[in-house]
């Protein structure tokens, strides 16, 4: 059955105005087909896919269009009879699994009052059926987690949950939104696999929602590109990803970063901020961040025009984008940079190690209190004028790492060097001198700041403190417009509150307190996951720019093995709180590479459908750094396990000449034919 | 399970005793010879004596403390100061049978009373119900009994007489007899313990109504009752569990006032006259009551918390 | 959110200027007008407060001073005595009446305001002030420290508060009594008893709010920045965390004030707490009671003012924290 909206539009009630969040939306789904639903935050693709279920919250309502379910329209439908379409003919799998699920029900419960509300099965029934179900999502043992509370499975299995049970009423359609934004990459990978597998096995047609241009591309059949509230654009998905016609689709996926990519090289950016929806105009939405926008674009909407028969674009000048008129690739332009000096380490981390003691007072007392041993045995050095990534999923212990180098959970063994001088592993032992030569950048600007404190009490506290040439106040402020400017921001900024600020602009303002007194390396720990696509690609350039300028290092800490890849000129990978692999970019890439990494390069959705993506899946969840496995800890999910050896133990760290190190019970050459070989045959 | 009783019940062991520690250091702030407030100016040095040897107040402080631990953990709380030196047990346990009486038919008129208005005024937030409901729970929470119990009295007791403006206990009383005389002071804890219970209750299913598994809920289709009832009550009225128990502990201490209201025989009115005879022994073993009953209250709450949440329960 | 925005123009102007100076004022005052219940009961505390001041100088007749019935006196030589004038309705020379002893109701009320509003006030503040200080350092500190204190505070808090006020003031106001310092004897041994009481009771309830809330702020990004530069524990707790507990501190010191103003009341209604002959409201109501039939103005007008000053105190707490929940989002 196909599901159509026709000039859809919702308006939000904002204090006593009607304010327009969805602008006459047209999208048409089709059974067995995945369809693609990309934006940006804002962009309002949460709000049209639940109103596409005509799901509002109180203070919206549709403003005008239609819903198609078939031949039945959904706009003058009762609650009453919605009730009827909503979880039998339309389902919905929503982003966090955890807080989607009833905290204080059984899967069972959760699971069955569904089949038995629609199908009307009996108790019994209902219960084999979501047994069938719960089979047909690949879970094996689904007597266990039906009697499961949903906190005691993982998220992923969480997420397997609802998707079994969504497609349990075998509904027309199914809306999944940013159902594996909560996961890590290894797990998305196999969810994707899922949704992929089962949605071709089904008569149902799949709204997909996401912000992730990789996970669109390898999964969605067409595509929709929604800015503030309107349809830009709307193609096939090889169609969009390889000639895309409005500049915003242009800009969006040129600034997604490439590992392949000339490591000086700048990424594209879409500047500006995201449009207020209270001041809808005349104009093209994206008229203020468009390079091509001419007079006309600010002055008068264009519509949506048909490029041809399956391509719309919402754009006064798709055919000269289309024909290569309109240049929208500005010159990149790259500071020539030393290259990374390897003999002058910057930072020296030895034999680093953090243990956690869970539990209060009562338990360490009766030694029931647990141990969690969150970073083990890590040694990793920052070469001056470089770029150092860590790269691991959630609990791999990097962001504890990051945590004990600036001593904010002072390691429990090793040592840091901070050029070449040994320095304390706790924070009150450190000089002034020391706090300002490493700096740290945290991933969330919003924790960053403290929203009582204006940007120029932010930066001139630091300075004051910290900077080596301590100026009187009058200094003071002239040196945090300086350092405003430096990171492309307006000197009466200075006078601002966080609250006022964006996202983008209060990372920048929390980078340039970072460099207010001059360090020598900054930890950027997830310095951009809290930030959009296109302004991520702004602050990985500013990072760029101000290292070739200051001839600072960095040690980049992220889940995001692209961006880690593409930032970074040395990389290491961490599990469980172990380093298993680091190197240069190129050798970590490429083969041969420890067994997780590998399964991490496949996991990663490349944004182009024209790749496929590898195959290596891992199975199971993370082990837990409380019960860390024995021997090597990621034997429990390795694909190349060997035998017993793996858990028995401790595998040898393998280098290489050129000092890439794996940490596996294969040596580098087994590895690298084991490798080569499998490529071969995936070919 | 069996360690988190065992670890309340250790807790509960030690607040006990830090209670009795501080309330007898209290006591010992009393300047001068206690004896002498009791009997007068005028009492000769030798019945001083007399009275110090009888209570043992001429022993040093901890000994005097020890002792009086050991005897009230033994069941022996001494004998009254006041005159007819009786012994305090018997009408401290007469008493708070009194007192039990009054809080459970409290609980009774209060817990569902505010439990259903909570939830109104939470699935109805912003309308005019709601915020009725509101203004006149915060207004009644922190009135002073005395003030709405005069007012109570005043037009059920004088005006309408349906109820008894003092409550008297006599053995054998009929039904009716007692819904007269409890009635009033029964009303006005209510009153509190409503406009407290309703506020909290309301708070917490507006939080639950907001959480992403209520939509969930909804849109697989389920009637808006049973989305309430199965999913959101569920989780909603966890917390309110831990409120009652607090509330038990108001309830102790807000009878102080009502009892004193209605003269009503319970352990708030002894207190106070306890606290105005000085009469040590029966101060002590009346707050040890009280803080014993308020500490098992909560310790249920604990325990009936943790067994409904599985969140706890199967960590 | 991001600020709107607006024309360079507009940006300049002096309206705009001073919204982005006081930013959060601003927000605030907005706010506190549109909920009109909160801001009528905010303005009859402040107008209750101004009496508990000037409460003395604008009273008509003193506290105890009895009225002279003109319609019963005797002359007797030069001078001229009047029976007193008991239990008298409300008049235009006594609007509130009179009360069994012939004393002015509404006079007694303005005197009594300094006990039933200002020493819950000051107890209040004092407490708030030793609260926030208690909570801020064992929340930031966190260990040992607090988890022996938090533990006490429990306990402390598993009496039931009235039972505490008993058997202190029942100890304290003797001792103070017995003490020489003219300070005391001025201010008065019950005063000092009942403001150390409330403090007692209320610095460990304040402690135990502003702790959870120092929690919630300790291991935010900007505190563990503070502390990368190099700040001082007392910089961190003044500068970075107190600015975020002001608002949990503001609501729970508005229902501190309303519990302080109840229990002042509630202790004169037992008896025990301001002694005859001041005024204090719920001491007035105790008095009254005998003669409610006779002068029920005596007893109501006392009832009404507690009744009217504690639904206005928590109306105005939850105002407050309704602003503060809004301004979370």
């Amino acid at each position: 059955m196909v599901v159509e909206a026709r000039h859809l539009s919702i308006d939000y009630r904002i204090g006593r105005e009607w304010v327009s969040a969805i602008l006459d939306v047209t999208l048409k789904l089709e059974p067995r087909r995945i369809h693609g639903l990309v934006g940006e935050s804002g962009s309002g693709k949460t709000t049209l896919a639940l109103a596409l279920m005509r799901y509002l919250p109180p203070n919206a309502r549709i403003s005008g269009g239609s819903i198609w379910l078939g031949d039945q329209e959904l706009t003058h439908l009762s609650e009453a009879d919605m009730q009827r379409v909503w979880g039998r003919r339309i389902a919905l799998v929503p982003q966090n699994p955890l807080e989607a699920l009833n905290p204080t029900m059984t899967i069972a419960a959760q699971m069955t009052e569904l089949t038995r509300l629609h199908l009307g099965l009996s108790a019994e029934q209902a219960r084999q059926q979501a047994l069938d179900d719960l089979k047909r999502v690949n879970i094996a043992d689904g007597e266990q987690v039906l009697r499961r509370y949903p906190h005691q499975l993982s998220g992923g299995m969480q997420q397997r949950v609802m998707i079994a049970a969504a497609l349990s009423t075998q509904p027309d359609l199914l809306i999944l939104d940013e159902p594996t934004t909560a996961l890590d990459v290894t797990t998305q990978a196999v969810i994707l696999d899922l949704i992929r597998e089962r949605v071709r096995s089904e008569n149902t047609a799949v709204l997909f929602v996401s912000h992730n241009l990789g996970v669109i591309a390898q999964l969605c059949d067409t595509v929709t590109v929604l800015y503030g509230g309107e349809v830009m654009e709307t193609a096939p998905v090889e169609r969009l990803f390889a000639r895309p016609v409005h500049p915003y689709t242009v800009g969006l996926l040129q600034s997604i970063p490439k590992p392949d990519a000339e490591s000086e090289a700048r990424l594209m950016t879409i500047e500006g901020v995201a449009p207020s929806l209270a001041h809808r105009t005349s104009a093209c939405v994206f008229a203020d961040r468009c390079r091509a926008a001419v007079e006309r674009c600010h002055a008068e909407k264009p519509p949506l025009e048909a490029v041809d028969d399956v391509h719309q674009a919402r754009c006064w000048r798709w055919p000269e984008v289309q024909s290569g008129q309109v240049a929208l690739t500005p010159p990149i332009a790259t500071a020539p940079a030393d290259p990374p000096q390897r003999d002058t380490p910057v930072l020296q981390v030895r034999q680093l190690q953090k243990h956690f003691v869970e539990g209060g007072l009562f338990d360490r007392l009766t030694g029931r209190a647990s141990r969690v041993r969150a970073v083990e045995d890590v040694s990793l050095h920052v070469n001056q004028r470089s770029t150092v990534g860590v790269v691991g999923e959630s609990g791999s212990g990097k962001t504890t790492l990051a945590r004990a180098i600036v001593a904010l959970d002072p390691a429990d063994q090793g040592e840091i060097a901070l050029l070449g001088q040994p320095i304390s592993l706790t924070l009150r032992q450190r000089s002034a001198e020391t706090l300002g030569r490493l700096r740290l950048v945290f991933q969330n600007p919003n924790e960053a700041l403290n929203p009582h404190h204006t940007v120029g009490q932010a930066i001139g506290r630091t300075l004051q403190l910290l900077d080596k040439r301590r100026g009187r106040q009058t200094d003071i402020r002239k040196r945090v417009a300086e350092m405003l400017q430096a990171v492309g921001l307006a000197p009466e900024y200075a006078d601002r509150y966080p609250s006022q600020l964006s996202g983008g602009e209060k990372q920048r303002v929390a980078i340039a307190r970072a460099f207010a007194a001059d360090p020598d390396l900054i930890i950027a720990d997830e310095p951009t996951s809290a930030l959009d696509v296109s302004v991520q690609a702004v602050i990985v350039n500013l990072l760029k720019d101000l290292r070739n300028q200051t001839g600072v290092s960095y040690l980049v800490i992220s889940h995001d093995l692209e961006l880690v890849v593409y930032m970074a000129d040395w990389i290491a990978v961490m599990y469980l709180g172990e380093i298993v692999e680091q190197g240069t970019a190129a050798d970590v890439y490429g083969i041969p590479s420890h067994p997780y990494t590998e399964a991490l390069i496949s996991a990663v959705p490349v944004p182009d459908p024209t790749v496929k993506g590898g195959v290596i899946r891992l199975h199971g969840d993370v082990p837990s750094p409380r019960s860390k496995p024995s021997g090597c800890p990621f034997h429990t999910r390795c694909p190349r396990f060997i035998g017993s050896i793996c858990v028995e133990q401790v595998p040898p760290v393998r280098v290489s000449a050129n000092g890439h190190q794996i940490r596996c019970h294969y040596t580098l050459d087994e590895l690298a034919a084991l490798q080569t070989a499998d490529r071969k045959d995936a070919l | 399970m069996i360690a988190f009783i065992v670890r309340r019940l250790l807790l509960l062991i030690v607040t006990l005793l830090v209670t009795s520690a501080l309330i007898f250091s209290l006591t010992q702030l009393l300047p001068g010879d206690v004896a002498r407030l009791i009997l007068g100016r005028e009492a000769t040095p030798e019945r001083v004596a007399a009275f110090n040897r009888q209570y043992g107040l001429d022993l040093p402080p901890l000994e005097q403390y020890t002792r009086w631990l050991g005897n009230f953990i033994r069941g022996d709380w001494g004998r009254s100061f006041a005159a007819g030196n009786a012994a305090v047990r018997p009408i401290v346990l007469e008493r708070l049978n009194n007192s039990l009486l009054l809080a459970g038919v409290t609980l009774a008129i209060s817990v569902p009373v505010a439990i259903f208005l909570g939830v109104i005024a939470a699935l109805r937030a912003g309308t005019w119900l709601d915020g009725l409901i509101s203004v006149a729970t915060l207004s009644v929470v922190g009135l002073p009994e005395f003030v709405t119990g005069l007012v109570l009295i005043n037009v059920f007791a004088l005006g309408l007489g349906w109820f008894e403006a003092t409550a008297l206990i006599r053995p054998g009383y009929t039904l009716g007899q007692w819904v007269r005389v409890l009635g009033l002071p029964a009303l006005t804890a209510s009153f509190v313990l409503i406009g407290y219970i309703t506020r909290l209750t309301r708070a917490g299913t507006l939080e639950e109504l907001n959480k992403p598994y209520v939509r969930t809920a909804i849109l697989k289709g389920l009637p808006r009752r049973i989305v309430i009832v199965r999913h959101v009550l569920r989780n909603a009225l966890l917390p309110t569990i831990t409120v009652i128990a607090i509330s038990i502990g108001w309830l102790i201490g807000g009878m102080v006032v009502i009892e004193s209201i209605y003269n009503y025989p319970g352990v708030g009115g002894e207190l106070v006259r306890a606290v105005e005879q000085k009469n040590l022994p029966m101060l002590q073993a009346i707050t040890m009551i009280v803080v014993l009953a308020f500490a098992l209250a909560n310790l249920t709450a604990d325990v009936l918390y943790t067994l409904l949440n599985p969140r706890i329960r199967f960590r | 959110m991001a600020a709107p925005a607006a024309s360079p123009e507009a940006r300049r102007s002096p309206l705009a200027v001073l919204q982005r100076r006081w930013w959060g004022f601003w927000r605030f005052w907005r706010r506190l007008v549109r909920q009109p219940l909160a801001f009528a009961a905010t303005l009859i505390v402040l107008f209750f407060m101004m009496i508990s001041i000037v409460g003395h100088w604008i009273a008509p007749y003193p506290y105890d001073a009895v009225q002279p019935d003109p319609d019963r006196c005797v002359a007797r030589g030069e001078a001229v005595r009047c029976a007193a004038l008991s239990n008298a309705p409300p008049s235009l020379a006594h609007p509130f009446g009179t009360d069994r002893n012939g004393r002015d109701v509404l006079s007694r009320l303005l005197y009594g305001a300094r006990y039933t509003i200002g020493l819950p006030l000051v107890a209040t503040l004092l407490s708030v002030a030793l609260g926030t200080g208690l909570g801020l350092l064992i929340g930031y500190t966190g260990g040992a420290v607090d988890e022996v204190i938090s533990r006490f505070i429990d306990i402390l808090l598993s009496i039931p508060a009235i039972i505490l006020a008993l058997v202190s003031l029942s100890t304290v106001v003797p001792t103070l009594a017995a003490s020489q310092n003219p300070l005391v004897q001025s201010i008065g041994p019950i005063n000092i008893a009942l403001v150390l009481v409330i403090v007692l009771l209320y610095t460990p309830i304040v402690a135990r709010v502003i702790r959870a809330a120092t929690l919630g702020l300790r291991d935010r990004g900007y505190v563990e920045l503070a502390k990368l530069r190099g700040e001082s524990t007392l910089y961190i707790l003044l500068r970075e965390i107190f600015p975020g507990v002001v608002p949990a501190l503001a609501v729970e010191g508005a229902l501190r004030f309303s519990y302080a103003i109840f229990l002042v009341a509630s202790l004169g209604f037992l008896g025990l707490g301001a002694q005859p002959p001041i005024p204090e409201w719920g001491r007035m109501v105790l008095d009254a009671r005998p003669t409610l039939t006779a002068a029920p103005w005596a007893l109501w007008f006392p009832v009404g003012a507690i009744a009217l000053l504690v639904i206005s105190v928590n109306l105005m707490a939850d105002g407050l924290q309704r602003l503060y929940q809004e301004n979370e989002r």
